[in-house]
């Protein structure tokens, strides 16, 4: 088997939070290990305060991981140098949730675009304006709106402009951070089909984190399911949606509401919420567990309590973090 | 329909002047909402569902906008009502909930004040009675030891605490409608189902009525019984929910559907809607949806169709394209992409 | 929380000592840039060069200044003799200085003149505190009336006429005008409020309205801003929708919502200005602490005017720690972030 193109191995970040008495350290993620294989969409899904999104800044090197590992295409991405790091970046790019605040509003859509030839020292055949007009046609934008500022366009066509720019340098990796959760549904759609043509056309690699797991179910070949930190779940795509290990999968599957007419469907209701219930030790999921609530015996619990689940393989291509699977 | 509607709308209009011209954010819209019914209004961003909302309270103010049309609440007209009709009419008859529970509850007061002030405002009760009557309020959505919460301030919460204390708090004088403007947006999935169960519950409890506003039509199928679909301003569609996803009759819906991501099924290319919602100062002259439709025809261009019944009298549609038509198209190309 | 405060005081005693060496530097460096003895600033010009550097002597001119510096710093906490023999006085502790011009220790200047200026300042911050937040609340909540026309235009005049001007109008109004306004024909002048409470407060009346005229133009038109804001917030809609009263809506949720920031604000001008109004006591002559600063550097006192630096310094950073206290009270996420 080949190296994967991207491999995180045990990846932590702590961040230190207020001070004085109220100093206390917050682990944002914790052990969090995953690969992304060529031309491949991984896709992180979980709820707010998962550490989804701390994972893909670190993975970008926007955030410094307390400690682990990021090889990236053969080089460990920890703790290099940005003069080194630089030509690792054409092909590490990403795309943000906020397509507002990550485009410069005083530079023109040309000017953002060329940005990524001029760092690199990248001259196109046919020159860096034909490029930009191509790129812009590519995405579904009018190149001769090239002299236009991003605050004359709309939230989808402005993501259109950051996927453009991440794309402009053929990368082999595409971290995309939320890239759809601010647009409306007929949006977001455009949006998505882009995303997925464009993995078609150049062969690029998705990390895709989202909140929205029907829209992770669409474009991701793996998933990775975070809880608090920690990767509950790990598995192939049909595999993960058509039989959910873990019973943080199932609940947050079964929670997702479905645009068709309703039928009797066996709905997991969780209880609390992750800002709530944040226990000390143990497995992070217990306090919100429904089988730790019911079925498990009071030995069994103790083992809850007591010991953090680890991720382990249940069948090739699925594993899960918790005792009782 | 023998007997009037809890809440009858009929050609509402609110329109904010600015100085780029007239912003026409609610353009003709009618609907009913009947006793104990929970209605979903669906629709994008800037379709004027949530300013639609706002009108059946009499929010907007009237300096900064011209509302027309009526809003009828058994029996009493909203639109034009004096402010004291209508203040006594909020609150206690109507009563709404909105999608950032944080920035919508005081920062400054407990939870519990902000609480029995909305009883006090309608019941002539001391405050002690009107203590306890909050404390039952916040045990019966589900606040963990409600008598502790009371002294909380909105912050203390978690986003799933603060909705359901807005929820107890909407609730308290028992009104005959609830608003709820996106009440699960800035919530977690597995939140929002809690919440939205708390909802239906209640509901079901008082024999309030729902308004539900959402942008999310998993979140309508689940919970309404009868849904509104919106599209600039306007309504494009409306129908029993099982109707509205078995058999679709705008054009807008289906491109609405074609869009949406499924968790239970993997699905190829999705089918979006091509291009964006029109400006609401400069609408198309015909069928506001023409310009993104891919089924528009001559008098779409030029001519506004009216909501009229689609295969059923309860099943309403704003489209030029015969019945029967639609139904074949529904049937032949959009059902099977599905 | 009471580690909280402790690390605030530590922190404003950190900031004074900062100031006390900045003060202290400056007045060192004078003497060296006006290239004049240090000397003939404590005696005055005509002292001959033989009694300058006696002078010199006797005062530690001419050691190292970090021992100068300790000496006048210990000095305020224990207190010192200034010269010997006969001229011998001493200063007691706090002492910030010895003005041989007057032959008084600074500190029985300083709190002297302090009452004035208290006077002076709590009388006028009632005035605009009142006057200015009610006025902008008025304003924000009837906006675009003849009555937020009005107090605009009142506001604008108030922010644009310096204070000299309106207070030298005032002051010939009230003392030499027309014989129907010559209420104070007798002249204005400061009377202790425990020498006779009723012209205590006839007497500063003129003198609250010049200090309070432009600042209440200040608050007025920042009032109306952070109030207009605030009707925009989400928890507003929400107080409105419980069927709250116009009344309660504004002035409570909304001006609870201000209360915080103009709060901070006038602690933090309250503490500028009671280190001296210098020119409003000059204008009326009030014997406060702005004219105390005001007669030290035209007589080059230098004692004073150290002396009455320092003291502003100090009643900056009080104002500092206590509206920091106050924000920790009014707003309870401050309260229990820590």
């Amino acid at each position: 088997m080949t190296a994967p193109l991207l491999e995180v191995r045990d990846l932590r970040k702590t961040f230190v939070r207020g001070h004085g008495s109220g100093r206390r350290v917050v682990t944002a993620v914790d052990g969090v290990s995953f690969e992304v294989a060529d031309g491949e969409t991984l896709g992180v899904v979980g709820e707010s305060g998962c550490g989804k999104s701390t994972t893909a800044g670190m993975v970008v090197r926007l955030i410094e991981p307390t400690s682990g590992e990021i090889r990236f295409a053969g080089t460990s991405l920890v703790g290099l140098r940005e003069r080194r790091l630089r030509p690792l970046r054409r092909e590490l790019q990403m795309v943000f949730q906020d397509p507002q605040s990550s485009l410069n509003p005083r530079q023109t859509v040309g000017t953002i675009l060329s940005a990524p030839f001029q760092v690199q020292g990248v001259q196109p055949s046919g020159g860096v304006l034909a490029e930009v007009r191509h790129l812009m046609e590519r995405v579904g934008l009018n190149p001769e709106h090239y002299n236009r500022y991003p605050h004359q366009f709309s939230g989808g066509q402005r993501q259109r402009i950051g996927i453009a720019r991440a794309i402009a340098l053929r990368p082999r990796l595409v971290v995309c951070d939320e890239p759809v959760s601010a647009l409306d549904v007929s949006v977001q759609a455009q949006v998505l089909n882009l995303l997925a043509g464009l993995q078609d056309e150049f062969g690029m690699a998705y990390l895709f984190v989202a909140h929205d797991l029907a829209v992770v179910r669409h474009l991701s070949d793996q998933v990775v399911v975070m809880y608090l930190g920690r990767v509950v779940e790990q598995a192939a795509r049909e595999e993960l949606y058509r039989n959910p290990a873990h019973p943080y999968t199932q609940a947050l599957l079964s929670a997702v509401p479905v645009p068709k007419v309703p039928e009797a469907r066996k709905r997991v209701l969780l209880t609390g919420d992750v800002v709530q219930d944040r226990p000390v030790g143990g497995c992070a999921f217990r306090s919100r567990c429904p089988r730790f609530a019911g079925e498990l015996s009071a030995g069994d619990k103790t083992r809850c309590t007591e010991e953090t689940p680890t991720l382990l393989p249940l069948s090739p291509g699925q594993s899960a973090a918790c005792h009782f699977v | 329909m023998a007997d009037e509607p809890l809440l009858r709308v009929r050609d509402l209009s609110v329109h904010f002047p600015t100085p780029d011209g007239l912003v026409r954010s609610v353009d003709g819209l009618s609907f009913d909402v009947r006793a104990g019914e929970i209605l979903g209004v669906v629709g994008e961003s800037g379709s004027g569902k949530s300013v639609a909302g706002k009108a059946i309270l009499g929010l907007h103010e009237p300096g900064q906008s011209v509302t027309t049309g009526e809003i009828r609440y058994a029996g009493r007209q909203v639109v034009g009502a004096a402010e004291e009709e209508l203040r006594q009419l909020r609150g206690s008859e109507i009563a709404m909930i909105f999608q950032d529970p944080l920035s919508s509850l005081h920062p400054y007061f407990t939870i519990g004040d902000q609480l029995s002030e909305a009883y006090r405002v309608h019941n002539r009760v001391s405050r002690k009675a009107a203590r306890a009557r909050a404390v039952e309020m916040l045990t019966l959505v589900g606040i963990p030891a409600a008598a502790r919460s009371y002294g909380a301030y909105p912050h203390e919460f978690s986003g799933g605490m603060r909705q359901r204390a807005m929820i107890a708090m909407a609730l308290i004088c028992d009104p005959g409608l609830l608003i709820a403007d996106e009440p699960t947006t800035a919530l977690d999935v597995t939140v929002q189902a809690q919440i939205l169960q708390l909802i239906w519950d209640l509901s079901q409890e008082f024999g309030s009525a729902v308004v539900l506003i959402t942008h999310d039509l998993g979140v309508v199928a689940e919970t309404c019984d009868r849904v509104v679909v919106m599209y600039a301003g306007r309504c494009l569609e409306q129908a029993d929910v099982v109707d509205l996803f078995e058999r679709p009759m705008s054009p807008y819906t289906w491109g609405l559907l074609g869009s949406i991501p499924r968790i239970d099924e993997t699905r190829g290319d999705l089918a979006p809607i091509a291009g964006q919602p029109p400006s609401l100062i400069d609408l198309p002259p015909g069928c506001s949806f023409e310009p993104r439709c891919g089924f528009a025809f001559g008098s779409c261009t030029s001519e506004r169709p009216e909501l009229s019944a689609a295969g059923s009298e309860d099943h309403l549609a704003r489209c030029h394209l015969p019945v029967p038509d639609r139904q074949e198209i529904w049937r032949t190309q959009i059902a099977p992409a599905l | 929380m009471i580690r909280y405060a402790a690390n605030r005081v530590l922190g404003a005693l950190g900031v004074l000592l900062v100031a006390s060496v900045v003060t202290f530097s400056i007045f060192q460096l004078l003497p060296r840039v006006t290239k004049v003895d240090m000397a003939f600033y404590y005696t005055g010009r005509n002292t001959s060069p033989a009694q300058a550097a006696a002078v010199s002597e006797r005062f530690g001119f001419d050691k190292p200044v970090w021992e100068q510096y300790w000496t006048w710093l210990s000095g305020i906490v224990t207190g010192r003799d200034l010269g010997d023999g006969v001229s011998a006085v001493h200063c007691a502790a706090p002492c910030l200085g010895y003005s041989f011009r007057q032959n008084r220790s600074v500190t029985e200047m300083l709190v002297q003149a302090f009452p004035v200026t208290l006077s002076i300042v709590i009388g006028a911050a009632v005035l605009w505190l009142a006057g200015g937040v009610a006025a902008g609340v008025i304003a924000a909540a009837r906006r675009g009336s003849w009555f937020d026309r009005g107090s605009t235009v009142i506001s604008l005049l108030g922010v644009s006429i310096p204070e000299f001007f309106s207070g030298m109008l005032l002051i010939y109004a009230l003392t030499a005008g027309p014989s129907w306004l010559r209420w104070y024909s007798g002249g204005i002048t400061y009377v202790p409020f425990t020498q006779d409470p009723v012209r205590w407060a006839v007497n500063l009346l003129p003198v609250w309205f010049c200090l309070a005229f432009l600042i209440t133009a200040v608050y007025t038109r920042w009032t109306r801003a952070a109030m207009l804001e605030t009707m925009s917030e989400d928890f507003i809609t929400t107080a409105k929708a419980k069927g709250l009263r116009r009344r309660t809506v504004v002035g409570k949720h909304g001006l609870r919502a201000v209360i915080p920031t103009v709060v901070t604000l006038a602690g933090l001008d309250l503490g500028a200005l009671l280190g001296g109004v210098i020119i409003v006591e000059y204008l009326f002559s009030f014997p406060g602490l702005g004219r105390l600063a005001y007669d030290g550097i035209s007589t080059k006192d230098l004692p004073v005017i150290m002396g009455t630096t320092l003291f502003a310094a100090f009643l900056i950073v009080v104002a500092n720690v206590v509206v920091d206290a106050c924000y920790a009270i009014l707003d309870p996420r401050v309260r229990h972030g820590g």
